[in-house]
């Protein structure tokens, strides 16, 4: 009976006050910590991603500089041709290399692959032509997206290419979600709306700005910050163009 | 009734606790996932490119063996149908060892238990890489080579074996270029029995010759550049080396050039570039290094210790007598039955006069000339010596060789139509004319000096060399190759890595 009646007396309002104040901070610090996580896990994963996109892209483009007979560019527009290597006729089967008085070839017809920038999509396009010249496939695949440049120059046709891609940055500027442009210098306030992102890309003739993200407000871009790791750049060796042949 | 307030009381924490460690838990277990596929998909990069290095080293291998006709570790197999090579690893290999370059019958095959490789320590992709690598004809016949030389074919599979639980990309683009479904998936071989990502790289091996023109200038004493020349190659056989201008094939062409304009000097002591560019490498022999190379393109290395051949006077016993001066016309004979001509004394084409060198009338191309000019040949002033294109000309000069004015005009563009051999010791080799020197000059006793604005083209053997004013050398890596010459060593003509997936429709 005694233990009753000494629950039943219930909290004194210092004992509340405490309870309230250490709870609220308890729950606080919970919130706090789930959206700081929350956050950080969105940032891992579009790190994740774009690091993804990235290794793809430089990939796929090595790939085919690689084993590209001759490689063409224009306008930050990368043309490849490739041997014939697949029998299209037998279900893409290799070709027999057929050699004529010290001239290799494989296959008969032409393939080109076409890596170019066209909006925020970077895609890479594969033409396979007959030897009459009729165009018997075409594929096109996004092999990127969120792109913001792609530029590409020839070192040395017969030797190597360099490339750049940089992609927009991923993360969400809490007040600002309009849409993202990007260029070779600073914004024209002109540009856009407000709300609206801006990146100075890879084409910067003032390579000390590239990555500076501006946002629109009130009619005016203001710097936000230089985000980096957003461009991969490479140099690939044309195997192809450089052997005796 | 207090006891039951005191019931509701401690349920409210339990539930509270329950929700907090349940968020806990949501939260951990998304984390968990994103480290996953963040994990596989470094795991299916890494893998993916380990396994192209084992390709690549299993083309390194088949080249080495091509090279050295070592075939040691390597079978001699059949092919399964026709001339076409297996997709999977022969299993079990064939027991019949390669003895030598495969027939156009059979093909050699190097196993994967032969060319493996297992990391000691645990790295983001495969702990071992394979290679499986096959070498054959590929219907490719010597009648086919402009030398009559055999070609091959190399392809090599690699393959990075991957352990533990079969593991998927989330992307579907990785998985259309990695071609792995998950990471425990072989598309090359569906029955075998490790797993992980594979690559094949299928490689043309194009036989090149043994010649003495392996390099644009051999040299058994020193160089010394000067002035606004420079030293670098081209291939006058080779259309995306060289260009069509005013209508003749192979010529140089800066926009095409290559950076083989190699230079190998035996005793560097007075050996000086002055910082001339050089697109291609320096190899050179002695106690000091060669001055002034900031500018070469390629690699400089040491020592450099090749055989140069003497140079002699002909021992031909028959042949037709030319008097010294300046002979109007010596006409070639057809390759079978070659003319030859002596010059006792000096042979002189000098200002207003033109020696030709003609074919025998027919038109028959790779018409053959010898000419043995014991005394100097010299040409100056607008003399010119005109060598008709369908003639392929050997010169022996005995004394000083002079090429100046309008010099010596080889119309086929072809260095290797133009051969002069200089035989005698402390001579000099001047080469100063306005117009190009297309040919070879083997004259390991002579001091040669190229100078004026024309260039040389070819390449050249001499004691010491100095290039000054204008002039430029460029070396025709055509001269590399003979159908006269044994096989030196083979060189690759093609590259290409088989991405393709048959079973998903993929090829380019």
């Amino acid at each position: 009976m005694k233990l009753i009646r000494r629950m039943g007396h219930g909290f004194t309002l210092v004992e509340m006050m405490m309870a309230l104040g250490s709870g609220s901070v308890v729950l606080a610090s919970v919130v706090i910590a789930s959206v700081a996580l929350q956050r950080s896990f969105a940032a891992v994963e579009t790190y994740s991603i774009t690091e993804g996109d990235q290794l793809r892209v430089l990939d796929y483009i090595a790939l085919d500089c690689r084993r590209a007979l001759t490689a063409q560019v224009s306008s930050n527009t990368l043309t490849l041709t490739l041997p014939v290597y697949y029998n299209s006729a037998s279900n893409n089967v290799p070709n027999t290399p057929a050699l004529n008085n010290g001239i290799l070839a494989y296959g008969s017809g032409s393939v080109t692959v076409t890596y170019a920038q066209s909006g925020g999509n970077f895609n890479r396009q594969v033409v396979v032509k007959d030897s009459g010249g009729t165009t018997t496939s075409t594929k096109t695949t996004a092999i990127a997206t969120n792109v913001a440049s792609f530029t590409v120059t020839a070192i040395d046709l017969t030797s190597s290419l360099s490339c750049s891609i940089m992609f927009f940055p991923t993360f969400r500027y809490t007040s600002g979600n309009g849409t993202w442009r990007a260029g070779a210098t600073a914004p024209s306030d002109a540009l856009g709306s407000d709300g609206d992102l801006y990146v100075v890309d890879a084409t910067a003739t003032d390579t000390s700005t590239t990555g500076n993200v501006y946002r629109r407000s009130s009619g005016v871009y203001t710097l936000l910050q230089n985000v980096k790791a957003t461009s991969v750049y490479c140099n690939t060796f044309l195997r192809n163009a450089g052997a005796r042949q | 009734m207090k006891n039951n307030d005191t019931s509701r009381q401690e349920g409210s924490v339990l539930l509270t606790t329950f929700l907090s460690i349940t968020i806990l838990t949501m939260i951990c277990a998304t984390s968990l996932y994103i480290a996953s596929q963040n994990a596989t998909g470094g795991a299916q990069t890494a893998s993916w490119q380990q396994s192209l290095t084992a390709a690549e080293s299993g083309v390194d291998l088949a080249i080495r063996a091509l090279n050295t006709n070592d075939w040691s570790n390597w079978r001699l197999s059949s092919y399964p149908s026709g001339t076409t090579l297996p997709t999977n690893e022969p299993s079990p290999s064939p027991t019949a060892t390669a003895a030598g370059i495969p027939d156009s019958s059979h093909y050699n095959l190097l196993p994967s238990s032969k060319c493996s490789m297992t990391m000691s320590a645990p790295s983001e992709g495969a702990l071992s890489t394979s290679a499986w690598v096959t070498v054959d004809t590929g219907g490719m016949s010597t009648a086919q080579d402009t030398n009559s030389k055999q070609w091959y074919r190399i392809r090599s599979t690699g393959q990075a074996s991957i352990t533990g639980p079969a593991r998927a990309s989330m992307n579907k683009l990785d998985n259309d270029l990695r071609n792995t479904i998950a990471l425990k998936f072989n598309r090359k071989n569906a029955n075998s029995s490790t797993m992980g990502p594979t690559r094949t790289i299928e490689v043309i091996m194009q036989p090149i010759v043994a010649s003495g023109w392996a390099r644009g200038i051999t040299l058994k004493d020193w160089v010394s550049m000067s002035g606004s020349g420079l030293v670098d190659s081209f291939d006058s056989s080779n259309p995306f080396k060289s260009s069509t201008i005013n209508g003749v094939l192979g010529q140089y062409d800066v926009t095409k050039r290559q950076s083989h304009g190699d230079i190998g000097i035996m005793d560097s002591a007075s050996a000086d570039l002055r910082s001339t560019y050089v697109y291609g490498s320096v190899a050179y022999s002695g106690t000091t290094a060669v001055k002034n190379t900031t500018n070469v393109q390629g690699t400089i290395s040491t020592p450099f210790t090749p055989t140069i051949s003497t140079v002699s006077a002909p021992t031909w016993s028959t042949f037709t007598t030319v008097a010294a001066g300046n002979p109007v016309t010596l006409a070639a004979g057809k390759k079978n039955s070659p003319a030859y001509y002596k010059v006792t004394g000096d042979l002189t084409v000098s200002g207003g006069q033109t020696l030709a060198i003609t074919d025998d009338g027919s038109g028959a191309t790779g018409q053959e000339i010898y000419v043995w000019v014991t005394g100097k040949l010299t040409t100056s002033g607008s003399g010119q010596i005109n060598q008709a294109s369908n003639v392929h000309i050997t010169w022996y000069v005995g004394g000083d060789i002079t090429v100046s004015g309008s010099s010596y005009n080889n119309q086929s563009n072809v260095a290797s139509n133009l051969t002069i051999n200089g035989y005698g010791t402390n001579n000099k080799f001047t080469d100063s004319g306005s117009a190009n020197f297309i040919g070879t000059v083997n004259a390991p006793g002579y001091d040669a000096t190229i100078s004026g604005s024309g260039s040389f083209m070819g390449a050249i053997i001499t004691d010491t060399l100095t290039i000054s004013g204008g002039a430029s050398f460029h070396y025709d890596e055509a001269l590399s190759t003979g159908a006269s010459s044994a096989v030196g060593n083979y060189a690759f003509a093609s590259w290409f890595e088989d991405n393709s997936d048959t079973a998903r429709l993929i090829a380019y």
